[in-house]
């Protein structure tokens, strides 16, 4: 097996001590930076992604397996021309003002993560204020997720898409929502751009929103 | 899937028991009042003159045991019985609190998989049951389910070819007369290789009992000491309709029953003492409006538990018990609730050798959907019995400091490594709405359903030898011919 295989099978089976060692192997044999990346850590995730999707692994096994491509993109970054290192975009995460339920969110983050957005999570309880702030902060920001457990937090949502829409930022992003107490009408209600059920589903409704068939 | 690797014994702080020692004193007192002072009616000359010579009282075909005799059986049985599966490996220890479960036998009808009718079982249905239950992994042995009607007289040897020839797992067997359970012993030795291999590693049980109240008809007797001569497993277990043919009340009907149990396994252990035998029975109480018996009735279930406690905590004995069916006609909402309680009582009841799975309808009719779902919640059951785990990595202390406040387990290592130990479902649906809907929006019996007729359709048994099933064809050649005779 090639080197460069190895350390695709390394980040399929999420052995993070092996990576950063699998990586030098792999750019010692010869292959370009842009191989180690794309066929080396980004393809296995890919792989992974799918699997999850079709229910054939579990989440641990997906961001674990994403932990070791993080490890292996920033060892190979310095050797990347700005051009080469492809994300799908920035996105920022929150629970919303008065709710501390975070796992779904976290969850959403991470996949989100693993599928290629580039993710500023700002945790939970966030104000509507903190989220404009946020996104002043990372102006190149495509997506902002927001996320509620209660029925009595999920009207933050729509303080926070209001907040936004003060500030005039509106326009530059597209806000989706998810939660347990969430569904399409009250999405429409309060103005967000989309809503899904599950992390899964927001992966692919993120990569809809953004232009990129899911 | 297979969770076999689940431990089968429960371990909690406190295991179920529903009788303090005081109270077994009682009912073990009872009963051998019953059995001195009342007697027990045993239609077996050979039986009733070996009770009287070794002291017991002996009116006509009443026999009257002292209480020392019966003491001294209890203590002569093993408290372990190992059975082996077709193969010769090791299937399971009858002993202790080990839980066990397997199907019934001799239902007169089948609940059709295909078309939900009630009809005669048949041939085909016994390969069919056999099938089901070598192929699911939660099954540890086999009973006949159906009785067949395509061999008026010799139905048990033929039940018992095919459930040698469809399936690995240990069987408990029915048997008419003594000349039944040895050709069925034949075909077991046809395996093993010799009656001595046999009883080294028994292949199946054989499944015996007492007619309540008090009466051990010739067969059941002559049964017993058959398999006692041969150090061939059985069990004596006494199916009272309490209310009809034994007390309404569970102490009542504890008493009698293992008056009842005690009475064969005086007769058994006399016959060859140390001979290997499992305790215990049912007393469910019959309904005293629609007459039908109970069988799954809480009643039932505190009896069945109770008289095991009996068995393993009091004589020291492997113990019997009922499970995984229902009075219900069809297999519906409370077929599966009747059968998960049965499931899970005996379970942590700790009883050893539990059949009656697949059982509706008190045990006329078989239904191979109940056999499919009950296999999942045993999958379940045997998980929950298996507690909690305490070391210092299940203890998980550095995870909790290492992921903190605020923090999330789902990209730990941990998380990872353990979750192989949480319970996995097979037919059970777990999805969100969305993709519950996407897949179908399947109900849980339209799963069991599909997954029974697929196994009936697809699954291949490991067959037996060339050698082995000639040698199977000719017993049953010879039980044919001789039934012909007569």
């Amino acid at each position: 097996m090639s080197k460069l295989s190895e350390l695709a099978v390394i980040v399929e089976y999420g052995k993070l001590r092996e990576v950063e060692a699998a990586v030098a192997a792999a750019l010692d044999e010869g292959n370009a930076p842009i191989d180690v990346l794309n066929v080396g850590l980004v393809d296995p995730i890919n792989v992974l992604g799918e699997k999850f999707r079709l229910g054939e692994i579990f989440v641990p096994e997906l961001l674990i397996a994403s932990r070791c491509m993080k490890t292996g993109v920033e060892k190979v970054r310095p050797m990347l021309s700005g051009g080469d290192v492809k994300s799908l975009g920035r996105a920022i995460c929150a629970t919303v003002a008065g709710d501390m339920h975070d796992i779904g969110k976290n969850l959403v983050a991470l996949l989100m993560g693993s599928a290629g957005f580039e993710v500023v999570d700002i945790g939970m309880d966030v104000e509507p204020e903190a989220v404009v702030e946020a996104l002043r902060e990372n102006p190149d920001t495509k997506i902002i997720g927001l996320s509620a457990l209660l029925t009595t937090t999920m009207y933050s949502m729509k303080d926070t898409i209001e907040a936004l829409e003060e500030a005039g930022l509106r326009d530059r992003v597209k806000v989706m929502v998810g939660g347990a107490p969430v569904n399409q009408k009250f999405a429409d209600q309060i103005g967000a751009d989309g809503y899904a059920t599950n992390a899964t589903s927001a992966v692919d409704l993120a990569k809809k929103l953004v232009g990129v068939s899911g | 899937m297979d969770r076999s690797d689940f431990n089968n014994v429960q371990k909690c702080g406190s295991p179920l028991l529903f009788l303090t020692r005081e109270e077994m004193e009682l009912v073990h007192s009872g009963a051998l009042q019953v059995l001195r002072e009342v007697g027990s009616d045993i239609q077996h000359e050979g039986a009733r003159e070996m009770l009287r010579k070794v002291g017991c009282g002996v009116k006509g075909k009443r026999v009257f045991m002292p209480e020392g005799l019966v003491e001294w059986a209890a203590r002569q049985a093993p408290s372990h019985i190992h059975v082996y599966d077709r193969d010769g490996n090791i299937a399971m220890d009858l002993g202790g609190r080990n839980v066990y479960y397997g199907t019934g036998s001799d239902c007169p009808t089948i609940l059709d998989v295909y078309t939900g009718e009630h009809r005669p079982f048949t041939y085909k249905d016994m390969e069919d049951g056999a099938k089901i239950t070598d192929a699911l992994p939660q099954l540890d042995f086999l009973m006949c389910c159906g009785l067949m009607y395509d061999y008026p007289v010799t139905s048990y040897e033929h039940q018992y070819a095919v459930m040698l020839r469809n399936s690995t797992k240990p069987q408990v067997v029915t048997a008419a007369n003594r000349e039944s359970i040895s050709n069925i012993t034949k075909m077991a030795i046809a395996v093993r290789g010799s009656l001595e291999e046999l009883s080294k590693r028994p292949l199946f049980i054989m499944y015996n009992e007492p007619t309540s109240p008090l009466n051990h008809t010739f067969d059941a007797v002559d049964k017993l000491i058959y398999c006692a001569e041969n150090q061939l497993p059985t069990n004596y277990s006494p199916c009272m309709m309490t209310g009809a043919t034994g007390p309404i009340t569970n102490a009542g009907g504890l008493i009698q029953a293992d008056a009842e149990c005690l009475a064969g396994l005086v007769i058994h252990q006399l016959a060859r003492p140390g001979a290997p035998i499992v305790f215990g029975g049912a007393m469910y109480n019959m309904d005293l409006k629609c007459m039908q018996p109970t069988y799954c009735s809480p009643e039932s279930i505190v009896n069945n538990i109770a008289l095991a406690q009996i068995g393993r905590d009091l004589y020291h004995v492997p113990t019997w018990g009922f499970t995984g069916c229902s009075g219900g006609k069809v297999f519906d909402a409370q077929a599966m609730n009747e059968s998960a309680q049965y499931v899970f009582a005996v379970g942590f009841g700790g009883v050893n050798l539990n059949h009656d799975v697949g059982f509706m309808n008190y045990g006329l009719t078989f239904s191979y959907e109940m056999l499919v779902a009950a296999n999942e919640t045993i999958s379940q059951m045997r998980r929950v019995f298996d507690g909690v785990v305490f070391d210092r990595s299940h203890m998980a202390i550095d995870i909790i400091k290492k992921v903190g406040p605020k923090g999330h387990y789902l990209s730990e290592e941990h998380t990872l490594e353990y979750n192989a130990e949480m319970w996995l479902p097979d037919l059970t649906d777990r999805a969100d709405l969305e993709k519950w809907e996407r897949d179908g929006r399947t109900t849980f019996e339209q799963r069991v359903k599909a997954r029974a007729i697929d196994i009936i359709e697809n699954y291949k048994p490991k067959p037996l030898t060339p050698e082995q099933d000639a040698a199977v064809d000719e017993i049953l050649r010879l039980a044919d011919a001789a039934a012909e005779k007569k």
